[in-house]
């Protein structure tokens, strides 16, 4: 997995004016602060320029990396070897964690990832079985700032349901 | 509540070596990642064998019908 390949790249499209910052998301993100699971691709969330056509968000940035020989496979790009998956901001939670992200380096790459508090959060709202296994792991790992997370769950609405789930991540 | 001291050391050992895992640097987890996804790659290259086939596979070849 060519993840700093990739990261060039998207580091890249954002010097090129294709998209305006973006921070890493979903399971790579989560990985960095827990233990490896699987996952198949590379989330991406990005701030998008405001000229931005909302029938076909992504159309920018598609045709940005096709003319860059990279090719699309089923809902990714592919870079490298890496299946990249490029998501708008499409709520609150989710621009509040691409612009509170923080700045890491992937063996000399600079990056954006979103916080922990943030991922758990986007966790619990998306709330599938394998978000509620992966919170159970932010909080065995001691990964989250308890008092950062109530911060951003209620800020989003999201603090009565953590109280309603608390139990299953802590079982 | 019982005590069951066999899986709790079994318990806490898979904890502790989770907690090992989740602290190597993030390259290290993404190789472990790529190593995944090349199982997984491999698993789904398998093919499923059809239920009679299955049970013919099973036999053993000096039971097996000539």
């Amino acid at each position: 997995m060519q993840v700093r390949n990739a990261l060039e790249v998207i580091n890249g499209m954002v010097a090129d004016g294709v998209i305006l910052d973006y921070a890493i998301g979903g399971a790579i993100a989560a990985i960095y602060y827990v233990e490896p699971f699987f996952t198949a691709d590379l989330d991406i969330f990005v701030h998008l320029k405001p000229t931005w056509n909302s029938l076909m968000p992504l159309s920018e940035i598609y045709e940005y990396l096709q003319q860059r020989g990279h090719k699309p496979s089923h809902e990714f790009l592919l870079i490298g070897d890496v299946p990249v998956q490029f998501l708008p901001v499409f709520d609150d939670l989710s621009n509040e964690a691409v612009e509170m992200s923080q700045a890491i380096d992937f063996e000399g790459i600079p990056t954006r990832i979103i916080k922990p508090e943030h991922l758990v959060s986007m966790m619990l709202k998306v709330g599938r079985p394998k978000d509620y296994l992966r919170i159970a792991m932010f909080l065995e790992c001691k990964a989250v700032n308890k008092r950062a997370l109530n911060a951003v769950l209620k800020r989003h609405g999201l603090w009565e349901k953590w109280t309603a789930n608390e139990k299953r991540f802590t079982s | 509540m019982r005590n069951f001291p066999k899986i709790d050391s079994i318990w806490k050992a898979k904890k502790a070596e989770r907690l090992r895992l989740a602290a190597l640097p993030f390259s290290e987890k993404l190789k472990i990642v790529g190593q995944l996804q090349e199982l997984h790659k491999q698993m789904k290259r398998a093919t499923i064998i059809p239920q009679g086939k299955k049970r013919a596979a099973r036999r053993s070849p000096s039971v097996s019908p000539k």
